[in-house]
């Protein structure tokens, strides 16, 4: 498809297309940024001028879609320039689902793909930073199953099951599946700052910046930022986390809810499979945070293991399953793992107890 | 005039879900029933929107929490888990695309295993007004409603036709079940609850308050 005629228009700030630009160049398709901005012709719109020549558009298709034009007509159209939406949808979107057809069009896309052309940015540009986001930034979040979101709905949610467990338990308690906390921060962000683009333009590029550059895990960020001794305790050696702190860390437990994220579209989200079930209750975690022996009322001897990323509600009720124990152990059980947990001083805590004893010490108290 | 606070109270609240495919006017549906206007330039639906409105039915206040859900496919994964507890569905097709109304069949068996077993369940052929540019015609969607036991409306996003007589039916259906007692409004899962105020007397028209949010 031939690139659309340029027509005069706004230019772009010199100071927010370098930076766009040194944020969405990957080392292979950096976006043609002149050094004199100033030259740039661009067809960035007003919205009266986009609405205009939405209506020449509207009156010269007469209800066909582009596709059903004859070229000589899209010529005419085109040549006078393209409303936003149809560049959009003929020039970025179409052109990513040929570019990556294995992801195809996301509902959700064109509020990405958007924010780079009102801020005057080429098709191009705009495809370049559809590309990266998608593909970079949250990579697996827009393809047929959405696997990358559920993984990373699924740390997320294990995390703050963990870090935050009144606002979790909260979250469980009125029933509302995680996914709804996150989808606001995760990928509406960017369709926030699409909405708030043609006002304050400014306003949207930070806000695109913010997403672009720490992208989905700003999430995970601002809960690792706010527990970071949590880290080295789950993973038991600080010599494997690199030089951020971060990656390993994430990498590994993204490498537990991989296989939950892809089975997510055969059954409850993940969320709700982690409520009930807690994470991936087949997968063995690594490392444990708690392991504890316990003697069972017969005699038996039971391990009641809780994972890094596990709630001891959820390992709790994982054991009962396994031993055929009675509901009423859960709390007791439950107080005694939480108890563990809390006066740990290096994971994984290792603890042992007899049944009966935890009912009576843990018992009577309130969970 | 009743004050915002004597606004904001109901007898029950139904939680709704609105599916069906990509496009065929979900959104610009619970915008018109909720702002009483046509949603211009609407994009597509992200995850889930939310929108609520406060109807007088059967003498009642009644506060409709409705869950707008993305149509395409692939979102089907994270909205199946939205419908939990709806006590209503409106499954929406668009008369003017013959696909959308043969997919209903899905939506209805997702409807009806993922929601609870006696969610009212209401098919709705929107943009009605595009006549001539119609493939499903009323007839045929109506007995395919009446063979799979649900109501069935034809409205227009566009001109408001029917928008509000299906979430009223909706609604009347439910309060039917409830006044009959085959659906218990003080339990969560039922997808419907007890407001938690009575307003002393009824007053205002059909709406009374609404709000909607997005997510």
């Amino acid at each position: 498809m031939e690139a659309p005629a340029r027509s005069p228009g706004r230019r772009v700030l010199g100071p927010l297309a370098a930076r766009l630009s040194n944020l969405l160049g990957g080392p292979e398709e950096a976006p043609q940024i002149p050094d004199n901005v100033a030259d740039v012709r661009t067809e960035s719109l007003t919205v009266a001028e986009d609405a205009a020549m939405h209506e020449r558009w509207q009156s010269m298709l007469k209800g066909r879609k582009p596709s059903e034009c004859s070229d000589a007509e899209l010529r005419r159209l085109v040549d006078d320039g393209a409303p936003l939406k149809h560049r959009l949808d003929l020039w970025v979107l179409c052109a990513y689902a040929a570019v990556n057809p294995a992801v195809g069009y996301c509902q959700g896309m064109s509020f990405i793909a958007a924010v780079p052309l009102l801020l005057a940015f080429s098709e191009a540009d705009a495809l370049a930073a559809l590309r990266y986001v998608v593909e970079q930034v949250c990579p697996g979040y827009h393809g047929a199953s959405l696997e990358g979101y559920f993984c990373d709905l699924g740390v997320l949610d294990a995390l703050t099951s963990q870090l935050l467990p009144e606002v979790h338990a909260e979250l469980v308690g009125l029933d509302i599946p995680f996914d709804i906390v996150y989808f606001p921060r995760a990928l509406s962000d960017s369709r926030a700052a699409c909405a708030d683009a043609r006002d304050v333009p400014t306003d949207a590029a930070q806000r695109f910046l913010a997403l672009a550059r720490s992208g989905i895990s700003a999430d995970i960020d601002a809960v690792l930022q706010c527990t970071r001794r949590f880290i080295p305790l789950v993973l038991g050696d600080l010599g494997e986390v690199d030089a951020s702190g971060r990656a390993t860390f994430l990498d590994r437990l993204r490498a537990q809810f991989r296989d939950q994220g892809a089975a997510a579209a055969d059954g409850p989200s993940a969320s709700t499979a982690l409520a009930a079930d807690g994470p991936a209750k087949d997968v063995a975690f690594e490392p444990p945070a708690v392991v504890a022996r316990v003697t069972l009322d017969d005699g038996r001897e039971g391990l009641l293991r809780m994972g890094a990323a596990d709630v001891p509600r959820a390992a709790v009720q994982r054991f009962l399953a396994a031993y055929a124990l009675d509901e009423a152990c859960a709390r007791p059980l439950t107080e005694w793992l939480t108890r563990a947990e809390a006066n740990a001083e290096q994971y994984p805590v290792r603890i042992a107890g007899k049944l009966p004893e935890i009912r009576r010490a843990f018992g009577h108290r309130r969970s | 005039m009743a004050s915002e606070k004597e606004k904001d109270q109901y007898d029950y609240l139904f939680k709704f879900i609105i599916i069906g495919d990509a496009g065929a006017g979900k959104s610009c549906l619970l915008h018109q029933f909720i702002e009483n206007r046509y949603k211009k330039g609407s994009s597509h639906t992200i995850g889930v929107e939310f929108g609520s409105k406060i109807i007088h039915v059967g003498g009642r206040n009644i506060k409709l929490q409705i869950w707008d859900t993305a149509g395409q496919e692939r979102y089907r994964s994270v909205t199946r888990s939205y419908y939990r507890g709806a006590a209503g569905a409106l499954i929406v097709y668009d008369i003017t695309n013959r696909d959308s109304y043969n997919h209903l069949v899905n939506w209805l068996q997702d409807a009806r295993t993922l929601a609870r077993a006696d969610t009212s369940i209401i098919t709705v052929g929107n943009k009605c007004d595009m006549k001539d540019k119609r493939a499903v015609t009323f007839l045929e969607a109506s007995r395919c409603a009446q063979e799979n036991d649900i109501l069935f409306l034809e409205t227009s996003a566009l001109t408001g036709e029917g928008v509000e007589d299906v979430f009223i039916k909706v609604a009347r259906v439910i309060l039917n079940k409830i006044e009959d007692g085959l659906i218990d409004p003080n339990t969560m899962v039922s997808g419907t609850h007890t407001g938690s105020q009575r307003i002393g007397s009824d007053s205002g028209g059909e709406a009374m308050s609404s709000k909607t949010c997005s997510c």
